[in-house]
């Protein structure tokens, strides 16, 4: 079989063209000149839409067109949150330091807390920059160690509760939890 | 006559001194730090610097060499008050001696499993270990239950009986694999490698740093000054 009835066939397999065509049509080039020509493709974009089945979905981790909503917590992982299993406290206590991540829960809707957190902290000089439900807030001061970056991300816990986390991937440990006692202020009402 | 007792007083002190050093072995001294640096991923370096950490622990309530479970919670929560699933699990899987106390050797070799460099393996083992409440070889569903409800005490979040049927049902419906109610090792390495970030808990950035944070003064080093 030749590569463009392989072509032909893999498009009429996506439902674009007949299957009894396939191997006639030649797919040609979007160019008119080159239809006449009888000159097939080498190569071209083509959209070639598959109907994912209910199982393959289930199982797809991949980034979703218009699922909206934050990830759901499996039972493990909302485990893995309680503080008896985490412990960087062991280092923490001894050492004096502050935490490096804290989280908080919330019945606000997941968009509204996105949206509250922005508010929050775009006042206190942070630029922020979303995905989905994770955020980036890099602090735009320099403080002792440079930038504050903060990451939060919304997680769902059931469809009414939502937990927040932040924490920090560089900069002063002090100056973060500055920060997270300033957003909660700014933030009681939803927490 | 004075020379006399002032030479055997001298004698004495050597003979306690070395009696001393034996009983800081026994009871939870050092030991060994080159043994435990070959047997675990730290560095000797590291070794040292992780004892001074549990000098501290360990001495909070009694000051001999140990950490016992009050003195695990009292590290962990900032109160021996806190009665937790979790921290009794914790100490159960690094007491691998079963009596009821930490040597400094068991602190080291359960905390080498939370380096960051330690093989993702040993992580997946210890935390299967950890949520295997009664360390039958599996997850059950029951257990699974009493860790999220512990859990969902802890944080004062208050959810329905429902909805946390729920919560474990999506869990063991894509855990669950071979459909039997409960999730065995091969299961939960499955689930794991899918899904990374339940093993967070499992690596403490903090033990890169702790040469930094823990600095051990050079007169304690047993490494041999060539």
């Amino acid at each position: 079989m030749s590569k463009s009835t392989l072509t032909d066939s893999l498009v009429a397999a996506a439902g674009i063209i007949a299957q009894e065509v396939a191997g006639d049509v030649r797919m040609t080039d979007t160019r008119a000149d080159e239809a006449e020509r009888g000159i097939t493709i080498k190569s071209t974009g083509i959209s070639l839409y598959y109907e994912m089945t209910n199982a393959s979905l289930k199982s797809f981790t991949g980034a979703r067109d218009g699922n909206e909503t934050p990830v759901t917590m499996n039972a493990f992982e909302l485990i893995s949150t309680s503080k008896g299993l985490n412990l960087g406290s062991l280092f923490e206590k001894q050492m004096g330091l502050v935490k490096r991540k804290t989280q908080f829960t919330s019945k606000c809707p997941a968009n509204e807390i996105v949206t509250k957190i922005e508010a929050a902290a775009g006042p206190m000089g942070f630029d922020v920059k979303k995905n989905n439900y994770k955020m980036k807030l890099l602090g735009e001061k320099s403080g002792r160690k440079g930038q504050l970056p903060v990451t939060t991300e919304v997680f769902q816990v059931t469809p009414s509760l939502y937990m927040v986390e932040m924490k920090k991937s560089r900069g002063d440990a002090l100056e973060f939890d500055k920060f997270y006692k300033n957003l909660t202020t700014g933030l009681k009402d939803i927490v | 006559m004075t020379q006399c007792v002032d030479g055997f007083k001298h004698v004495c002190n050597s003979l306690f001194r070395c009696f001393d050093l034996e009983i800081y072995k026994q009871s939870g001294g050092l030991g060994d730090p080159e043994l435990l640096a070959r047997e675990t991923v730290f560095s000797v370096s590291e070794i040292e610097a992780l004892y001074e950490l549990f000098k501290k622990i360990s001495s909070a309530v009694i000051d001999d060499g140990l950490i016992n479970k009050e003195e695990f919670q009292l590290a962990l929560f900032k109160t021996n008050k806190k009665e937790s699933l979790f921290a009794d699990r914790v100490f159960d899987l690094f007491d691998t001696k079963h009596n009821g106390i930490l040597g400094f050797e068991e602190f080291a070799r359960a905390l080498s499993v939370f380096h960051p460099n330690a093989p993702i393996d040993d992580k997946i083992d210890f935390s299967f270990q950890l949520y295997d409440l009664k360390q039958q070889g599996f997850i059950e569903r029951q257990e699974v239950k009493q860790m999220v409800v512990a859990t969902l005490a802890e944080s004062g979040m208050n959810l329905s009986d429902e909805v946390i049927e729920s919560i474990i049902d999506k869990t063991f419906e894509e855990a669950d694999t071979k459909h039997d109610g409960r999730i065995d090792k091969e299961e939960w390495r499955i689930l794991v490698l899918r899904h990374p970030s339940l093993l967070k808990n499992m690596t403490l950035q903090y033990l890169k740093d702790i040469t930094t944070t823990f600095p051990s003064f050079v007169f304690h080093s047993q490494v041999e000054d060539t």
